[in-house]
Order: C-alpha cells, then structure tokens, then sequence
C-alpha cells in the first residue's frame, strides 16, 4: 500500500485520477467476464446426463 | 475542525479505486458479453455440423442453447429452401451409422437442393424435444418447413418435452419464440404446479430471465465450441482432451455393420429385449368379448390430449411422426397371438396420431435383421431404407403444402 501512496504522491493529480477511473475500469469489467462465466457455470447441472439405450 | 486523514488511512489508501467508475465497467463488461453472445450465435458457428454428438450434448455437460440451433440452421438453409429438421431420439440421431453412412445424409441427397435437412435428434429425447422447439422457433423466418420425429406407439408426447432436454423448452418459452397455444399452456401450468417445488420454479425462473438478459449460455458455449472447454464431462475425462475445444472432435460414431450379426443380437440381452418388444404393445391392450386384442378405452382418450397440446395446430400439419418398429430378430419371436396385438399398437397408434392432426406413418416392417444394430437402432442399411421413405413422405407433404411452388406461404 505504501508503494501506491507513494507513487499517487510522484503523480500529478489529473493523471492519478485518470490511472484510478482506468482501473477501476478494467476491474469492473474483468469482474463481468467472471461473473458472466459463474452464472453460466451455476445454470449447469451438477451432474452429466447418463444415457442408457432401451 | 478535524485533523486531516493520513495517506495510510484506509479512507486514502482506496484512491485508486472509483466505486462508479468500477460499476459502469461491470454494466459495461456484461453488456459487451451478452453482445457478443448475440453476435457469433445469431449466424451460427458450427461449421461442420452433422449432428448432436455426444461432446456436443448433455451426455457430455454440453448443452446447445436454442439460438445456437437455429444459428445452425440460418447457416445451412436459404429463405427459398425447404427446412427439413429431424427430431426424435437416438434412433434418428443414427447411433451406430458413421458420418458418411448416416440416415439423415442420405435423406439430404434424396431430396436434392431444394431442402436441406438438420439432424437435431438427441440421444433418449421424445419427438417434442430440441429439434421441435427449434422448429416452432424457427417457424417464420423458415415457413417452408418440415419437422419429422421418431416415436413408440402410444408413447406420451409431452408438450414440454423431457429431461435433460426440456431446457430447450424453456429457453424458447421464457424468450417468446414459442406460439401462445392454449392447449400446451394448460399442461405446462399444470407440469410447473405438481412436478416442481417453489424453489425450483423460483430457479428456473432466475436462470432463464438472467440468460435471456445476459445471453451466458450462448457465449460460453461458443467459447467451448471454437476455443477452449471448461466444463468436466465423463464423456473427455482425461486431459489435454478434457479442454479441447469441441469443434476438434469428430463425429466419431461406430459402425454397426462393421459388427458381426451375432455380436449385434446378443443370447444374453435376448429376454430383456423381448420384454422390451412385448413392451410395445401389451400395457395399452386388453382382451375383448370375442378373445381379439382391444385397445384400452383409456389410452386413445389420454393420448388424444396429449397430441393436442404438443405441437401447436398450425404446425401439427407439417410435423410428420415415424413409429419405430423393433428388430424382425426379436418382433419374429413373439407368439402369433403377440404379433397380432403388436400389429395393432402400430396401425391404432398411426391412426391416432393422423386423427390428431399429424402426418404419421411406421417403418421397420419388411427390414432385415441386418438392418438394425441391435434391438431397435439401425444400421446404415436401416438408414437407407429409412431415408427412401421419409424422403417421398417429405416431398409429397412438401407438394400438398405448396412449398415446392414459388411463393412462400404463411407461417
């Protein structure tokens, strides 16, 4: 945490700002990708169809 | 007046991080995702598309969604072909006919490029299963259309199909693309009031409208298909296969005609397949007054119901149902007085599928053992014959409904 203190501190205020919506960003939306891919995995039956020939 | 935070407050420590910014991207991430969900499923993507095989199937936690069905559909067929899609379970899905040598191929080069022909029969699914939802769906981009399936006699035609296979049914239902069919409503109210908890409504519910919104299925599907596979399945166990993207693996299916006759008709299956065969038959007949064999007055009255909701009744018309009858190895073994009453299951059942409004018709009688794989699935010879028919079926229905002249007619 030190380490992002100080470089906020090295950065002048318009860049710092435009680094924290960028970042922000891009974890919103790799979080949607996961999330997408869980609701795809959760609509999935937790065991395979068998089929038996009769 | 409050001493100001210190950079390693907590407060301070998150200026990194815009709670907006985050959720417009997470809004934006999913929009982008159900995007191009839409994108690759609408055209379709299965290029090499011969049918469901197991990979490609429940049987191997693949579940294709219904717009990637009918992608497969706007890929292959033009607005002035005849759309022939084949329903039904693992006997028209061709289990032990080999790509080249499979029924629906042969059908396709029987009825020339005026249609073309999708086989969309999965393994153990009833003839208002996956290709029937596809086809309702489909039923106004393509309305020259036929829609042929495989059933026993007197086996229940459920309106809203069967496991694993009924998500299909609701996928269409919850999206809108299914007719609003009085008849149906009724036995799916029904179906949902006794046979599923408040839970499992509540979850089918929340998966389907969150999959209608968000479009997961059809892009995680896609993403299995073409790139890489993520899903354990019993079907590809061990790794690397286990991850391989599906459109890798072939249609593999065995021959059975490389098999010898005797290994296809096996002593030791031979008394559960005859229990099977006497199956047929013996639960919807009774002796009458004259000792003949009766149909039971119940199984006409509740098949009738049944076949009025299943399919809509302006497609019934178009929906040809093919009674599967059993190996001649074993129908030859039944008593004379047993033949007699399995006769009559096919000819009654026909009967009651026509009086409901269906194009109905049998197959398997005057086959050779040869032409099956075992007791009920055919060989590629089978298949042959089966194609023959259900090609001239398809083209007379095709000329009676006015799909071989120019104009299209109403869906």
């Amino acid at each position: 945490m030190n380490t992002l203190d100080s470089l906020r501190k090295r950065m002048p205020q318009p860049v710092a700002r435009a680094v924290a919506h960028t970042g922000s960003l891009l974890l919103g939306l790799v979080l949607a990708v996961l999330l997408h891919y869980v609701l795809y995995r959760l609509g999935l039956p937790s065991k395979p169809f068998i089929y038996v020939a009769f | 007046m409050s001493e100001p935070l210190p950079l390693s407050s907590g407060l301070d420590r998150s200026w990194f991080f815009r709670p907006r910014t985050f959720l417009a991207g997470l809004a934006a991430g999913l929009a982008l995702c159900s995007a191009v969900a839409r994108r690759v499923s609408h055209p379709g993507y299965h290029d090499a598309f011969t049918r469901f095989t197991p990979v490609l199937s429940p049987e191997g936690q693949y579940y294709p969604t219904l717009e990637e069905m009918c992608g497969i559909a706007r890929a292959r067929c033009r607005p002035d072909q005849v759309l022939v899609i084949v329903g039904g379970n693992s006997i028209f899905n061709g289990v032990g006919q080999p790509a080249e040598k499979l029924w629906t191929v042969e059908l396709q080069r029987r009825l020339g490029d005026r249609f073309v022909v999708l086989n969309f029969a999965f393994r153990g699914a009833l003839c208002t299963d996956g290709g029937a939802v596809v086809a309702e769906a489909l039923r106004r981009e393509y309305p020259r259309q036929v829609y042929v399936a495989n059933a026993l006699p007197f086996g229940q035609p459920l309106a809203y199909g069967a496991d694993p296979y009924r998500y299909l049914f609701w996928e269409a239902l919850r999206s809108g693309r299914l007719e609003d069919f009085a008849p149906r409503n009724e036995r799916v109210a029904w179906v949902k009031a006794h046979q599923y908890t408040w839970a499992e409504r509540f979850d089918l519910w929340g998966r389907d409208e969150m999959d209608r919104a968000l479009r997961f299925r059809d892009l995680w599907n896609w993403v299995g298909y073409e790139h890489y596979f993520t899903i354990p399945s019993p079907v590809t166990p061990t790794l690397p296969e286990a991850t391989w993207a599906r459109k890798r693996f072939a249609d593999a299916e065995p021959d059975f005609e490389a098999m010898p006759l005797a290994d296809r008709l096996r002593p030791e299956f031979r008394d559960a397949e005859m229990r099977i065969v006497r199956g047929f038959s013996e639960g919807s007949y009774e002796r009458g007054a004259d000792g003949g064999w009766r149909l039971r007055a119940s199984v006409p009255a509740e098949f009738a119901q049944l076949a009025k909701a299943a399919f809509p009744d302006d497609l019934k018309g178009r929906t040809l149902i093919m009674l599967s009858r059993n190996n001649p190895f074993y129908v030859g073994q039944l008593s004379a007085d047993e033949l007699l009453r399995d006769s009559a299951a096919f000819r009654d059942s026909v009967e009651e599928w026509r009086r409901a409004g269906y194009e109905a018709s049998d197959y398997g009688s005057g086959y050779e053992p040869a032409d099956f794989g075992d007791r009920t699935h055919l060989s590629a010879s089978g298949g042959r014959k089966l194609a023959g028919q259900v090609a001239d079926l398809v083209m007379e229905l095709s000329r009676r409904r006015g799909y071989m002249e120019g104009k299209a007619p109403a869906p």
